[in-house]
C-alpha cells in the first residue's frame, strides 16, 4: 500500500519552530489514524476494552470503592497489585537504554525507543491504577507541592509520586527529542540526550526501589518488612520487563518494517535469564526464612502457600506462578532453547505471566492476611475491578501502540518532515 | 523559655509537623478559592435558574469546601470559617442545627488511656457507645473498637474470637479491647502522602477528612488495625446523628476517606471522658492527662504493672493494659 | 530560621535525621518530667458540679478526690426516720420471730465463720457502719469498711485503677463508692449478654 506524499521538501525548510511542531503533530495524527486492517482491529478492540473499563469505573465513582472486593482488612487489592508489577516493567526499560547509549552497542540502538515506549506506557498504567484506587480522585491535587501538601521526605508514597512522574517526563522528553530531531532530518546531539539518558538509568532503579520501600518500610506488615523485598522487586522486574520486550519486539518485527537484530533479542534474553535465576534464588531464601522455623510472622507466607484453616484462595495462584517461573527459567537457562525463537517466546510468556501473578497477587494480598490481630479475611476482586484493570491494560497497550506507530516510521527513515515513503 | 512552652515545642517536634509560614501561599489559595467560588456561584445561578435557593447554597458551600486547605495549615479565622461552613451545609441539607467545634488542643495536656484486662468482661457497652457518639456508618457496621475474647494460658490474638455473642464472661477466657492507640511515634502519620493525618499537640492522632485522598497507605502502616475506610457513603439514621461534633472528630464524613478513634475529641477537649470510658459499667477503661501527676492514668502507670501491645515496634502507643 | 526551615529536607538527606528526633524525649521520659500538678489547660469536669459528693479520706500518694455520696442515693436513709430503737434491742426483741424487714437481703458474701450482719453494720446505731474494731464509719465512706479485707482493691480504687469514675477526665475527680457497683450483701457481678454481637465479618 502506498502512502501519498504529504507536503514538499522545499516549502518545509522555511518553517518556523512552531510550524515544524504543528507539522509533526499533524503527521503523528495521520500516522495513528492510518494502518492496515490488523492495526485497526487491534485499536478497536483496545478502545472497546477501555470503554468497558470506563463504564465500570463510573460505577465505582458513583457508589464508592465498596463495589470492589477490598475491605478494611485487605485495603489494597487488584489495582495496587498491578501497579506494583507495572512499576517493575517500567523500570526494566532501562535495560535497553544502558547498552545503547553507554556501551554503544549497535544492536540495542534500534530497540531502545521501543523500550522507552514500553516504559511510558507502563508508567501511564501505574498512574491510572493509582487514580482508580484512591477514594477521592478529585482531591489528588492535594499532593501538588505549593498548592497542596506533599509529605516529602517522610512518606515513601510522596517519593514514589515524584520519581514516577519524573521517570515519565524523562522517558517522554528524551525519546521525543531524538525522534523529533530525526524527523527534521537532523542527528540528535549526544550533549543533550546523554545526561538525560544517564539520569534515566539511575532513575529506573530508583522507581522500583522506592516502590519496594513503600512496602518494606512498614513493620506493621511482617510479610513485607524484609530487606530482600527491594532486591527481589528489581530481580523480578529485570526478568519480566525484558521478557515483555522480547515479545513486543517479535510482534513489531512481524508487523512493521522495523528490523531488530537477533543479537539484540539474544542479549535481552540473557538479561532475562540471569535476572530470573537470581530471583529464584531470592525466592528460595524467602521460603527458607519463612518456613524453617515459622513464627507468627510467617503466617502470611503460610496463608499464601498452604492456606490457613481452610482459607486458601491464593494457594492455586502462587503454585501456578511458581511452576511457570521455574519452567520458564529452566527453559531459558538451556542455551539452545534460549536461542530458538519458538521456545524463547514461550518461555518469555510463561515468565511474564508467572511474575505478574507472583508479584501482584503473591506480594500485595498476603501482606494483609492475616490482619494485625491474626484474623483471616480473604479478598476476591469483583467484576468492576477486573473490568477497570482490563481497561487500564488496554490503555497501556493503546498508548504503546500510538507511540510505536509514531516512532517506528521515523526510526526506519520512512517518515521525515514533509514526506512519507513506504 | 518556660516549661509549658518547651513541652509544646517538644510535642510539636514529635508530631513531626513543619509549620509552613509562607503567608503568600495561603493568601493566594484563599483568593483563588474565593474567586472561583464567586465565579462558579454566579455561573451556577445563571445556568440553573430552576435550582432552589437551598440547592444553590449547598452547591456553593460544597464548591468552597472543595478548595479548602489542610486544616493544620489554617489560621484560627480560617478554621472558624470552615466549621461554620459545615454547620451551614448541615442546616441546608437537613434543616437541623449542628455544632461543629474547632476547639484547639488544651495547653499542658497529653492524653493517655489504660485498660484493665482483669475487669473487662466483654460487655461491649463501649462499642455501642462509641458508634452512637461518633456517627459511624451503620450500613457497614463500622466500629473503631474491637473486643477480643482470648483463651486463658496465652496472650494470643490469633486464636482469639472477636465475633462472640454469648453470655459473658465466658469461662476460661479473658477480654481485651483494641482501638487506635494514639501512638506517640505514629507510623500512619509518617506515611500519609498529603499530611492529612497528624498528631495534635495534646497527643490525639487526627484525620482531616476533607484533605484525605483515600490512598489507604495509613491503613497498611498501622500495626493495630485502628483505621477504618468509608468504602461507601456512610448511612446514619437521622435520629441517631450526634449533633455535638468536632471538625477533627465525629463530624459527618463522606465516602472515600479514612477515619478512626479520636479519643472522642469533641468530648475530651471539653474535659469529659470518651464515650467508651463513660459507658464501661465495670470501670475497666481509664483516661486522663499524662502530664498531670495527680491524674488516674499517672497513678496506674506508676503503681500497676502495665504493658502495651506490639511494644517492640517502637510506636509508643498511649494506651496501656494492666491486670489487677 | 526561615532559611533553615526551607532547607531542612536537605539536612535530612545529608545527616539522616528525621523530623521529631531532634530532641530525644521519649514518651515516658516526658511523662516523668511532667510534675506540674493540675495544669489541665484550664479544663474542668463540669459534671462534678451537679453530683452529690463528699471528699474522700486521705490516701498516701493519691491526690484528693470526691466520692459520690451513698446517702444521697439510699432510699430510706436515715434509718432513724422510722426506727426509734437501737439495733441491739431490735434484734433481741425479734429473736425467734420471722425477720420483718430486710427479708429480701440474700447474704452471699463469704461464709458465716467470717461475716454476719453485725460485721459491717453497727449494732448500736443503724445510721452508720463500723470497722472490725467497732469504730464508726458513715455510709458515705463505706469504702473504708470494704477496704478492711479488700485492701488491694481499696488502694487501686483510691488511685483510679479500680472502680468507676463518674465525671470527665479533668479534675475534680468524682468516683463511685464500692456499693455503687457491688451490692455489699451479694457483691459478685452476675453474667450477662453483651450489648452488641461481635462484628460479623463477611470475608
Amino acid at each position: 500500500m502506498h502512502q501519498a506524499l504529504e507536503g514538499h521538501d522545499a516549502g518545509l525548510k522555511g518553517l518556523s519552530a512552531s510550524g515544524m511542531l504543528r507539522q509533526f503533530v499533524a503527521d503523528a495524527v495521520s500516522e495513528i489514524t492510518h494502518g492496515g486492517l490488523p492495526y485497526h482491529i487491534w485499536m478497536a478492540v483496545l478502545t472497546f476494552l477501555m470503554c468497558c473499563g470506563a463504564f465500570a469505573y463510573s460505577i465505582q465513582l458513583r457508589e464508592g470503592l465498596a463495589v470492589t472486593g477490598m475491605h478494611d482488612h485487605v485495603s489494597w487489592g487488584l489495582y495496587i497489585s498491578n501497579f506494583t508489577f507495572l512499576v517493575g516493567v517500567a523500570a526494566a526499560a532501562v535495560v535497553l537504554v544502558l547498552p545503547t547509549y553507554i556501551l554503544h552497542d549497535i544492536d540495542f540502538k534500534r530497540a531502545v525507543l521501543i523500550g522507552e515506549a514500553v516504559a511510558v506506557s507502563a508508567v501511564v498504567m501505574c498512574i491510572a491504577f493509582v487514580v482508580v484506587d484512591v477514594g477521592g480522585p478529585a482531591r489528588l491535587w492535594h499532593l501538588i507541592p505549593g498548592i497542596g501538601v506533599l509529605n516529602w521526605p517522610r512518606s515513601m508514597l510522596a517519593w514514589d509520586i515524584i520519581v514516577l512522574n519524573g521517570y515519565l517526563w524523562l522517558n517522554l522528553s528524551i525519546p521525543f527529542y531524538i525522534i523529533y530531531s530525526r524527523y527534521q532530518g537532523k542527528e540528535p546531539s549526544p550533549h543533550i540526550y546523554l545526561p538525560g539518558v544517564l539520569l534515566s538509568i539511575f532513575w529506573a532503579v530508583s522507581i522500583h526501589l522506592v516502590t519496594a520501600f513503600l512496602y518494606a518500610g512498614l513493620p506493621a506488615r511482617p510479610y513485607w518488612h524484609s530487606a530482600l523485598l527491594g532486591p527481589r522487586f528489581l530481580a523480578t522486574a529485570f526478568s519480566a520487563g525484558p521478557a515483555l520486550m522480547i515479545l513486543i519486539l517479535a510482534v513489531i518485527h512481524r508487523y512493521t518494517a522495523f528490523r531488530i537484530g537477533s543479537g539484540t533479542i539474544q542479549k535481552l534474553a540473557l538479561v532475562t535469564t540471569v535476572a530470573a535465576q537470581i530471583s529464584l534464588i531470592m525466592l528460595v531464601s524467602e521460603l527458607f526464612k519463612e518456613f524453617y522455623r515459622a513464627t507468627h510472622h510467617s503466617m502470611s507466607a503460610q496463608y499464601l502457600f498452604f492456606g490457613i484453616e481452610g482459607h486458601n484462595l491464593l494457594t492455586p495462584w502462587i503454585w501456578t506462578a511458581i511452576a511457570l517461573v521455574v519452567a520458564a527459567t529452566a527453559i531459558l537457562s538451556i542455551n539452545p532453547l534460549r536461542r530458538r525463537a519458538g521456545t524463547l517466546y514461550t518461555a518469555c510468556a510463561l515468565l511474564f505471566t508467572g511474575i505478574l501473578i507472583e508479584k501482584g497477587l503473591g506480594t500485595i494480598i498476603p501482606g494483609f492476611i492475616p490482619e494485625p490481630w491474626g484474623k483471616i479475611h480473604e479478598y476476591t476482586p469483583t467484576w468492576i475491578e477486573l473490568a477497570v484493570t482490563m481497561g487500564i491494560w488496554a490503555l497501556g497497550a493503546f498508548v504503546f501502540t500510538v507511540l510505536a506507530k509514531i516512532a517506528i516510521p521515523i526510526e526506519t527513515g520512512q517518515r521525515r518532515a514533509g514526506s512519507r515513503t513506504r | 523559655m518556660d516549661p509549658v512552652q518547651k513541652l509544646i515545642q517538644i510535642s510539636e517536634a514529635q508530631a513531626g509537623r513543619p509549620v509552613d509560614s509562607t503567608v503568600d501561599r495561603r493568601a493566594a489559595l484563599s483568593i483563588l478559592g474565593a474567586a472561583l467560588s464567586a465565579g462558579l456561584g454566579l455561573m451556577q445561578t445563571a445556568c440553573n435558574p430552576l435550582a432552589s435557593a437551598a440547592d444553590r447554597e449547598k452547591a456553593r458551600l460544597d464548591w468552597e469546601a472543595f478548595f479548602q486547605k489542610n486544616y493544620w495549615l489554617m489560621s484560627n479565622a480560617e478554621k472558624t470559617e470552615t466549621v461554620e461552613r459545615l454547620e451551614r451545609l448541615h442546616q441546608a441539607q437537613t434543616g437541623k442545627t449542628v455544632r461543629v467545634s474547632s476547639a484547639a488542643a488544651p495547653q499542658n495536656v497529653l492524653y493517655g488511656y489504660a485498660f484493665n484486662v482483669s475487669t473487662c468482661r466483654g460487655y461491649m457497652d463501649c462499642v455501642r457507645a462509641c458508634v452512637a457518639e461518633n456517627n459511624q456508618d451503620r450500613r457497614s457496621d463500622m466500629r473503631y473498637i474491637r473486643i477480643h475474647e482470648l483463651k486463658k494460658g496465652q496472650l494470643s490474638f490469633e486464636s482469639a474470637n472477636d465475633e462472640f455473642f454469648h453470655e459473658v464472661p465466658a469461662a476460661g477466657h479473658f477480654y481485651m479491647g483494641t482501638q487506635c492507640f494514639h501512638c506517640q511515634n505514629p507510623p500512619c502519620v509518617d506515611v500519609c502522602p498529603t499530611q492529612a493525618t497528624w498528631m495534635e499537640p495534646d497527643g490525639i492522632v487526627v484525620v482531616d477528612y476533607n484533605w484525605c485522598i483515600g490512598c489507604r497507605y495509613c491503613m497498611a502502616a498501622c500495626p493495630y488495625d485502628a483505621r477504618r475506610f468509608n468504602w461507601a457513603d456512610p448511612v446514619i439514621p437521622e435520629a441517631d446523628v450526634n449533633l455535638n461534633q468536632h471538625y477533627l472528630g465525629n463530624r459527618l464524613r463522606k465516602k472515600g476517606v479514612v477515619e478512626k478513634c479520636t479519643f472522642c475529641i469533641q468530648r475530651t477537649r471539653a474535659g469529659a471522658n470518651p464515650a467508651c470510658v463513660e459507658a464501661c459499667p465495670t470501670g475497666a477503661r481509664i483516661f486522663g492527662n499524662l502530664l498531670d501527676p495527680d491524674s488516674e492514668i499517672r497513678w496506674v502507670l506508676g503503681n500497676k504493672n502495665v504493658f502495651r501491645l506490639k511494644e517492640d515496634l517502637g510506636t509508643e502507643p498511649k494506651f496501656w493494659y494492666f491486670m489487677d | 530560621m526561615g532559611t533553615l526551615r526551607r532547607i531542612w529536607p536537605l539536612i535530612f538527606l545529608l545527616t539522616g535525621c528525621t523530623p521529631g528526633s531532634q530532641e530525644e524525649v521519649s514518651l515516658l521520659g516526658r511523662v516523668e518530667r511532667a510534675t506540674e500538678k493540675n495544669a489541665n489547660g484550664g479544663l474542668t469536669s463540669r459534671a462534678a458540679e451537679s453530683m452529690p459528693t463528699v471528699p474522700a479520706a486521705e490516701f498516701p500518694g493519691v491526690a484528693p478526690f470526691l466520692v459520690l455520696a451513698r446517702t444521697a442515693v439510699m432510699e430510706k436513709f436515715p434509718c432513724e426516720k422510722c426506727h426509734n430503737e437501737p439495733l441491739a434491742q431490735l434484734i433481741t426483741r425479734s429473736k425467734g420471730e420471722k425477720k420483718k424487714a430486710h427479708w429480701n437481703i440474700e447474704f452471699d458474701h463469704v461464709s458465716d465463720s467470717v461475716m454476719r450482719c453485725a460485721t459491717c453494720h453497727a449494732e448500736r446505731t443503724m445510721a452508720q457502719l463500723e470497722t472490725i474494731n467497732h469504730q464508726p464509719v458513715p455510709f458515705d465512706h463505706s469504702y473504708q469498711v470494704c477496704g478492711q479485707c479488700h485492701s488491694r482493691q481499696l488502694a487501686d480504687w483510691a488511685g483510679g485503677a479500680h472502680g468507676k469514675r463518674l465525671d470527665g477526665w479533668a479534675p475534680p475527680r468524682v468516683v463511685e463508692n464500692c456499693a455503687g457497683c457491688h451490692d455489699p450483701h451479694r457483691p459478685a457481678i452476675a453474667k450477662r449478654w453483651p450489648a452488641r454481637a461481635g462484628r460479623q465479618s463477611p470475608h
